[in-house]
């Protein structure tokens, strides 16, 4: 809801398996940005701030 | 398979104010498993001014499903009686920290000061350290960056993540043979590795793993490192006896091999057993005045929730008490 | 069959009231529905029915293929909360258990139109120039 770019999928990760291969999940919660960064663990807001920004080259 | 009901936890969506940094307080309440809800509800009915400052609430009760020992009921469901806890603090308004863990505790003339990882700090007349304790590591090359990719050390929150996987458990206790069981249940093939000669778990627990031959159990054998580089693809265990090294192929591994007390921040503060468990007599004082400990991270003989509860609430009212004692309330 | 607890129900009225503005909660299923769809589209229904200020809409996910395609959703059962337009929020699978509390939330934020972050926060996602598409993996606990 903070920004218009940003969208945000929360997925079950035993129900769709396929994607918990596809991205190395042993441990939840695991936050993927744009397929290819991870975040692995609760973060405080700002650490999942900043790892956005990371990810987009910021 | 078993679908987790559909509950609400109001903790985690009713924000309750928050603790002031400006105020002292007649009482903080560090933790928030079963020893600090009790013990908030009893200073609450003493009317004492206080604030709880915790990571989050329920502790170590969240991580089991269903208890058997708790007066009352023959078998209740961990969350229900978690959740019965949080109701009855919330009903108080009491202001909590919620999020935040306690670094430092320090005592200047009459007062605590508390400093948390957010970097505010708190001050009070008097304290309860219920901090509880956390998993102890196994401390193995591979451990710490392998965590959350393979190293887990909660069955009930990550077990499903390893259907149909090879998993390893280090361990030989209860809690071990609790995770093989859990595991178990979702198609894992397991391996036991115990550090110690013998298996210590309750022989009923014992029975069901070894029954079924999924599992393979390692006694008096040693973890020496976890493999893998984005993640765990093996773990190298060595027989104590022989010292020869074996390399298991797994996706993962559970360590249960005990618990640390949380007892950072009062560690160069109050007198600690040669566990690190706060030192506490029956009143729940601790070497420093003021300074009340309860559950699991002091040196109380049995960790149970029930006695947690009850210590929680000696604690609240030997601080009434000494708050009384001193004129300070 | 009723999906919710009476105290939790009663609760959500409560909370519910909090509610500023609408919020449209659309979910995707299918005719011949599986286990998981079923449970989710229960929940919803009878969630939405504790709030005026919430509407559910259920559509198909393979006869109303081009709408799913419309809002990216590409694996069911998918739930999408609405406030004033399409945010990005996407729940996959059955929201239960600690999901379900995060379900809830949304739906608060939303209809307050308020994500409830820190002033520091926002700002520094407002240097956000580019799609960035969050996927949070969770387990059923």
């Amino acid at each position: 809801m903070a920004s218009d770019y940003i969208s945000a999928d929360m997925v079950e990760g035993s129900e769709f398996p396929f994607l918990a291969v596809r991205y190395k999940v042993h441990g939840v919660p695991h936050t993927v940005i744009n397929e290819e960064h991870s975040i692995v663990g609760a973060q405080p807001e700002m650490e999942f701030a900043h790892a956005v920004l990371k990810a987009i080259g910021k | 398979m078993d679908f987790p009901t559909f509950s609400l936890d109001t903790s985690l969506l009713e924000k309750a104010k928050e603790p002031e940094p400006e105020v002292t307080y007649d009482l903080l309440i560090l933790g928030g498993g079963p020893a600090a809800m009790s013990a908030a509800v009893y200073a609450t009915r003493k009317m004492m001014n206080l604030a709880i400052i915790t990571k989050d609430f329920g502790g170590q009760v969240r991580e089991t499903s269903e208890i058997e020992n708790w007066l009352g009921f023959q078998s209740i469901n961990a969350k229900d009686l978690v959740d019965s806890f949080d109701e009855h603090v919330k009903s108080f308004d009491i202001p909590v920290s919620l999020g935040t863990a306690t670094t430092q505790v320090n005592k200047e003339a009459d007062t605590f000061k508390v400093r948390t990882d957010n970097g505010k700090i708190y001050s009070s007349r008097a304290l309860i350290l219920a901090t509880g304790k956390r998993h102890r590591p196994l401390k193995v090359p591979g451990e710490k960056e392998l965590v959350g990719r393979g190293v887990a050390y909660c069955a009930t929150c990550d077990a499903p993540l390893f259907k149909d996987k090879k998993v390893v458990v280090a361990g030989g206790g209860n809690s071990a043979f609790t995770t093989a069981i859990d595991l178990l249940k979702v198609g894992a093939e397991v391996t036991l590795v115990n550090f110690s000669k013998g298996w210590r778990a309750d022989a009923a627990l014992q029975e069901r793993v070894k029954q079924t031959d999924k599992v393979r159990l390692f006694d008096y054998h040693q973890v020496v490192t976890i493999e893998g580089k984005e993640r765990v693809t093996a773990v190298v265990v060595k027989n104590r006896e022989d010292e020869k090294e074996e390399k298991l192929d797994t996706d993962g591994i559970f360590v249960e091999i005990g618990l640390s007390p949380n007892n950072e921040p009062v560690k160069n503060l109050v007198k600690l057993n040669e566990h690190g468990e706060v030192i506490v007599d029956c009143s729940c004082r601790t070497s420093v005045e003021g300074l009340f400990g309860a559950g699991d991270v002091t040196a109380v003989p049995h960790k149970q929730i029930v006695i947690a509860a009850g210590e929680g609430a000696k604690a609240a009212l030997s601080a009434y008490n000494y708050l009384i004692n001193k004129s300070l309330l | 069959m009723e999906i919710l607890k009476e105290k939790d129900r009663e609760k959500l009225i409560e909370i519910f009231k909090k509610i500023d503005k609408d919020v449209k909660i659309v979910m995707f299923t299918q005719e011949m529905e599986c286990p998981h769809c079923e449970m989710t589209r229960m929940m919803l229904e009878e969630v939405s029915g504790l709030s005026d200020k919430l509407s559910l809409e259920v559509h198909d996910f393979v006869a109303e293929a081009e709408l799913a395609k419309k809002y990216g959703v590409d694996k069911i059962p998918a739930t999408v909360l609405f406030g004033d337009r399409d945010y990005g929020i996407r729940f996959y699978g059955v929201p239960a258990g600690y999901e379900f509390n995060v379900l809830i939330q949304d739906i608060m934020d939303v209809g307050k139109r308020d994500p409830g972050l820190s002033k520091e926060v926002m700002s520094e996602l407002a240097k956000v120039d580019r799609p960035v598409h969050l996927q949070v993996l969770i387990s059923p606990t």
